[in-house]
């Protein structure tokens, strides 16, 4: 009798739950009923098991696989250098094999194409230098204002095992070299999804908190639209400041930032000639904490950035410009006056920075109430050259967190999530129960699924963690 | 219209969601539209130009949180109006074996490179087409079932099927490789 109930729940090679089930793309409830079948299989795990092996020699070779094929002139011999010096292809075929236009199949180079080979291949390394040059060089340059750059953008080769994006090289011409801009990359998030996705903990380089928390849209309205000829009046940003206790540390606060440029009109994006319109550009973000209230406050995220880069400032975020409808969020663990600093539970007291006692005075703008922080953000209207500066002040008004808006709970959830998955000494409290129960109480309206996708993500870490 | 070269500066400065997913997406959607095109390099590069021509003409909002997802899906679209207009669809029809490459040993090779993922790389290009563009999507640019389903408009389930029969016809050829 149970031998005959085991024969009918066998599983069939054919089944492709058994894929579903080795990539982690099953529902929960589906997924504990299938692993139940599995118990009673050992064909079906055997299965499971070289499923996940070749899927992982897939994954491998296939971020080897030559990114680009040829390009344009424009774009340069970079691209065409990338065809030729791709491993794994054949070299004699002038465009490294697959891919090519018929008539070209089966063509040998000739001796005179062994030229281009050579010169393609100088011309690859050069490519690689010139990124690389591009992509340090503007650091330096901006370090007026850059604290904390909200171009992760670059960065992205070191997310372990993402190879593909270093390869993504960024036309040359249209990195300006001295503005940064408002992108906070969110590849990190692909990244870490596609290692849970294969049963494996994303290595501690690939987890950038800042862009996992950037990677999810939060409803933050913008300032009042144009007109209806495209004039504006009014500042470009609206900013959108919330403070409640940190989940993972409730005796700390959780200062979230939500900058949000104003949305444009159909008509005005098109006297701009299709592109995108600039709201503003030569845009910096410094955030100003009063020693009053504030004790120490660190940046959430950005923790690739080695010490040694890090000899400024981590108030200040410069966002090159800034286009229509964009938003970035910022996250700050707060601790305030009064509070045993961290570093006597051993975390590394360097990360925090202390408030400095040159705050504005605010009592002379509100009396009677007491600021926890400004955010002041300085910038220029894309035509014209007139700095103009907003302020945006921020009251503690002893909100819990369980008070606080979805927004704020999930972004809560998603920067603790990374902490963990970082192994962060700021985790704190947090645990993946908590991270999903956080990510649950925000998950709003959801449009489009993002946030329950993520939940799923952070259940199906759970084994992954243990 | 406006014809102050700083104007058209700012402007071509201003699109920085544009700029972003030109940085990270245009390598990898030429290399996408180029196999959905069957190796047609210059209308590939015509595609891809135009999906981030449709890009601008979204609101940053509506599109930033599934920027890849967005522009793959459009990619897949522009590409298959061609092929459409030019009458080559069925080329491309599901489920046909069509071999983009002729891959043969090659012996002499002088680079260095990983010959078992040359091997893998090999091997994948010898899958029908269908299969080849729903492996890549899934463990080249990292997209979940979801996400391929609304870019390929499979279903789910439609996904999850031709990755498994894919990756079971691999680990079968794989198996058969000698070391």
């Amino acid at each position: 009798m149970e031998n005959e109930e085991m024969m009918q729940n066998t599983l069939l090679p054919d089944d492709p739950r058994l894929t579903a089930y080795a990539l982690d793309e099953m529902e929960p409830a589906e997924r504990m009923e299938f692993e139940k079948q599995l118990q009673q299989d050992a064909t079906a795990r055997q299965m499971v098991a070289e499923i996940r092996a070749t899927v992982a020699s897939l994954a491998n070779a296939l971020a080897d696989e030559p990114i680009s094929l040829s390009m344009p002139a424009a774009e340069g011999e970079r691209s065409v250098a990338h065809a030729a010096i791709i491993p794994g292809r054949d070299f004699r075929r002038l465009d490294g094999g697959p891919l090519v236009p018929e008539g070209m199949l089966g063509k040998k180079i000739k001796f005179p194409h062994f030229y281009y080979l050579v010169s393609g291949l100088a011309a690859a390394c050069f490519a690689v230098f010139f990124v690389y040059w591009q992509r340090t060089a503007p650091l330096h340059e901006n370090k007026k204002y850059l604290e904390v750059p909200l171009t992760a953008a670059n960065s992205t080769g070191e997310a372990g095992g993402i190879k593909v994006e270093l390869h993504t090289a960024i036309p040359a011409a249209e990195e300006s070299g001295s503005l940064l801009s408002v992108q906070v990359d969110r590849a990190s998030y692909a990244a870490i999804r596609r290692f849970i996705q294969q049963g494996q903990r994303p290595p501690v380089n690939a987890v950038k908190i800042e862009e996992l928390v950037n990677y999810f849209p939060y409803d933050y309205a913008g300032p009042e639209r144009a007109g209806s000829k495209g004039e504006f009046s009014g500042p470009p940003f609206a900013a959108h400041l919330e403070v409640a206790s940190a989940p993972w540390a409730p005796e700390h606060w959780l200062v979230r930032i939500g900058l949000k440029g104003r949305e444009v009109s159909e008509a005005a994006r098109l006297a701009a000639n299709g592109t995108l319109v600039a709201i503003a550009k030569e845009v910096s973000m410094q955030v100003k904490f009063n020693p009053v209230v504030v004790q120490a406050y660190r940046l959430i995220g950005y923790e690739h950035r080695s010490l040694a880069k890090d000899d400024f400032n981590r108030d200040s975020i410069t966002a090159g410009e800034i286009g229509a409808g964009r938003m970035v969020t910022a996250l700050y663990e707060v601790v305030p006056v009064g509070i045993e600093m961290p570093v006597a539970s051993g975390v590394d007291a360097l990360k925090y920075q202390m408030a400095k006692a040159d705050y504005p005075n605010s009592k002379a703008r509100n009396p009677g109430s007491t600021e926890m922080l400004t955010v002041q953000i300085r910038y220029q209207d894309p035509v014209g050259n007139g700095r103009n500066q907003l302020e945006f002040p921020l009251y503690d008004k002893g909100t819990r967190f369980a008070d606080a808006t979805e927004d704020f709970k999930f972004a809560s959830s998603v920067a603790a999530f990374g902490m963990i998955l970082r192994d962060s000494p700021y985790k704190g409290l947090a645990t993946l129960a908590d991270v999903a129960a956080w990510g649950r109480a925000g998950v709003g309206r959801d449009a489009g699924g993002y946030r329950n996708e993520f939940i799923g993500m952070v259940e199906r870490s759970k084994r992954l963690l243990q | 219209m406006n014809i102050e070269p700083e104007q058209h500066h700012v402007g071509n400065d201003s699109s920085s969601l544009v700029q972003e997913a030109v940085a990270r997406h245009q390598a990898p959607l030429l290399r996408y539209a180029t196999r959905l095109l069957g190796g047609d390099v210059e209308r590939a590069r015509d595609v891809v130009q135009d999906t981030f021509v449709r890009l601008m003409a979204q609101p940053a909002a509506a599109v930033e949180s599934h920027l890849a997802e967005w522009v793959f899906t459009v990619c897949r679209n522009r590409a298959h109006d061609v092929l459409r207009k030019e009458g080559r669809m069925k080329r491309f029809e599901e489920g046909q074996a069509e071999r983009l490459t002729a891959a043969d040993p090659r012996p002499g090779r002088t680079l260095e490179r990983n010959e078992q993922h040359e091997t893998v790389l090999r091997l994948i290009d010898h899958l029908p087409h269908n299969q080849q563009e729903v492996i890549r999507l899934k463990f080249q640019n990292g997209f979940s079932y979801q996400e391929i389903s609304r870019i390929t408009s499979l279903s789910v389930t439609n996904v999850g099927f031709i990755l498994h029969t894919a990756i079971k016809a691999l680990r079968r050829e794989m198996a058969a490789q000698p070391d």
